[in-house]
């Protein structure tokens, strides 16, 4: 099944499709990952993994910082990198008050 | 204008280092968006690969979750997925909703998406799993997109700066080579207007150009030297005719005036005919040195053997030294292999020995002597007479060339430039020597390249007395 599946995948070799289409669309779709509510999502995620690490905390409080000044994507780099850092470090952080 | 060499030539030099540019350029585009989109449907597939493994190992559960862990650890900010049941509805990923236009599982599609309200652009492929999920996945390339949408207005940016680099360099060039051929088209110039002794300039730096100006000059030198010789020979002709013809038309006119009878008429007439004689052997002489310069018998050329040939010239030559009252030595090996026409190296060593029996004193010695030497045949006619100054030497073999010794001698001088032409035509040269006292002459012919045997050690050795004769024309 699983050979099977990957052969499947392998073997739709996909080819480009000229962006011609593209004017046709209506609306592009959203990137849900760009958002206040997923920033929040991933600054609870850092807080829950926990770590002692300086440059965690930093990047939190960076992340959290850029996020409310509505610099989102910035923000969410922040604590996805916070994120990766505190992967292996699982103590408990304190979070500031902000 | 069109036919100026040098315009030709920059333009050639602009088109060639505007179509490599251009050439260098585009592959360079062509290199970058390639790559880029090859990268990006790479990583796409790795990505798909991963995913479907998850699938296979844990199902929808397991898929969900690598890809928010995934998406949670995407630090580029490019990942794209979305996982929907057969139904359409999301069941995972970061896409809000699946685009209409990524219908076919075979095919990358450029997708637009909204970015936090900033539109973006992103390649997309769809991968369909069992039960009626369907899997996409991609990256946003609006970095790379823009780099591909900027690359063509640098490349036109480009073009201009090529195309008026291109001018430039034309323009140098053209100058270059203008101010290179100058001096070759002033100096032809000048020679053109009759100024002979016009050469090209080097530059002295060693290079094609130079090279070019010293071929140039030496062909100058050469030509110079070739009208110098043919007005040497026109003098010559005028004046060394001129008294013959003179004497024979003096006569015709004496007999024709005073002849007292028939006996006085024809042998007026019979003097005449010898003077022009001599003239019709004149311009025989000259022609065969014009036909043996020319090497228009080299297809006479063949394998002979010096031995024979000498010993028959001595034994020739041997009555006339006699009649001179001179000795005749000769010291030749029994064989002497070379290669040449026979009757013209025979009528060259006719003349030497003609010349050293003329020129020798009575009771002196006249040698014929040949020897091998380095894989060159070289035969010496020597005499113990006047010899030639060495100032005059080197004009010897020029036509109607006569020393102050031969003067009163007679003589056409074009003795020894037959010898010249013939040992020239023959790969070999001839050198006049002092023998002191005397005149020695050399000539030097390449031996035969095959088959016939090395010189015998047994030479034909011998002496033969001469008895006193008179000079003879």
């Amino acid at each position: 099944m699983k050979i099977r599946l990957i052969s499947m995948l392998c073997a739709a070799v996909p080819t480009l499709v000229a962006p011609s289409t593209l004017a046709q669309e209506a609306a592009a779709p959203m990137i849900t990952t760009d958002t206040l509510e997923y920033c929040v999502n991933l600054q609870q995620m850092v807080v829950q993994r926990g770590s002692r690490l300086p440059d965690v905390k930093h990047l939190l409080i960076e992340g959290k910082r850029m996020c409310d000044h509505g610099e989102i994507r910035a923000g969410i780099s922040r604590l996805r990198q916070a994120l990766i850092l505190s992967r292996h470090h699982p103590a408990p952080l304190v979070i500031p008050p902000t | 204008m069109i036919r100026s060499a040098s315009l030709k030539l920059a333009a050639v030099y602009g088109i060639l280092f505007a179509a490599s540019a251009f050439a260098l350029v585009f592959f360079l585009w062509w290199a970058t968006t390639g790559l880029l989109d090859r990268q990006v449907e790479a990583a796409i597939r790795a990505d798909a690969q991963g995913l479907s493994e998850q699938w296979e190992d844990g199902g929808v559960p397991n898929l969900v979750f690598t890809i928010k862990q995934r998406l949670v650890e995407n630090v580029d900010d490019d990942a794209i997925y979305l996982l929907t049941d057969a139904l359409q509805r999301v069941i995972a990923g970061n896409l809000e909703r699946w685009p209409a236009k990524v219908a076919s599982p075979a095919v990358f599609y450029e997708l637009n998406v909204s970015r936090n309200g900033i539109k973006s652009v992103a390649e997309v492929a769809r991968y369909d799993l069992p039960g009626g999920f369907r899997l996409l996945v991609g990256r946003d390339v609006k970095g790379s997109a823009q780099l591909k949408h900027l690359l063509p207005g640098s490349l036109l940016y480009t073009a201009l700066l090529v195309g008026v680099l291109a001018l430039v360099g034309g323009v140098v060039m053209r100058n270059l080579f203008r101010r290179m051929v100058a001096d070759v088209s002033s100096t032809a110039a000048a020679i053109a207007r009759g100024d002979l002794q016009r050469r090209v300039r080097r530059s002295g730096r060693g290079d094609e150009f130079d090279d070019m100006a010293e071929s140039i000059n030496t062909m100058l030198e050469r030509i110079a030297k070739l009208m110098d010789g043919v007005r040497q020979v026109s003098n010559s002709i005028a004046h060394d005719l001129r008294t013959p013809i003179a004497r024979a038309r003096a006569r015709l006119e004496d007999a024709f005036a005073h002849a007292k009878g028939e006996v006085e008429l024809r042998a007026a007439v019979e003097r005449a005919i010898g003077d022009l004689d001599a003239v019709t052997a004149v311009f025989q002489a000259l022609m065969r040195i014009a036909e043996i310069e020319a090497g228009s018998r080299r297809s006479a050329f063949a394998e002979m053997d010096f031995g024979p040939l000498l010993a028959d010239l001595a034994d020739l030559y041997g009555a006339l030294a006699e009649e001179h009252g001179l000795t005749l030595e000769l010291h030749v090996p029994d064989t002497l292999p070379a290669y040449g026409d026979r009757d013209m190296i025979q009528q060259a060593l006719a003349n030497l020995l003609d010349n050293a029996i003329k020129f020798s004193p009575p009771g002196s010695t006249v040698s014929l002597s040949a020897d091998l030497v380095d894989k060159r045949v070289r035969i010496t006619v020597a005499d113990q007479g006047p010899g030639i100054p060495e100032a005059d030497r080197g004009r010897a073999t020029e036509r109607f060339f006569r020393g102050e010794q031969a003067r009163s001698t007679p003589g056409s001088g074009l003795g020894l430039a037959l010898v010249q032409a013939v040992a020239m035509l023959h790969d070999g040269a001839l050198v006049l020597e002092d023998a002191a006292p005397g005149l020695r002459a050399v000539i030097t012919l390449p031996s035969a390249p095959t088959r016939m045997e090395e010189p015998s050690s047994s030479p034909h050795d011998g002496a033969m007395a001469a008895l006193p004769h008179d000079a003879h024309a």
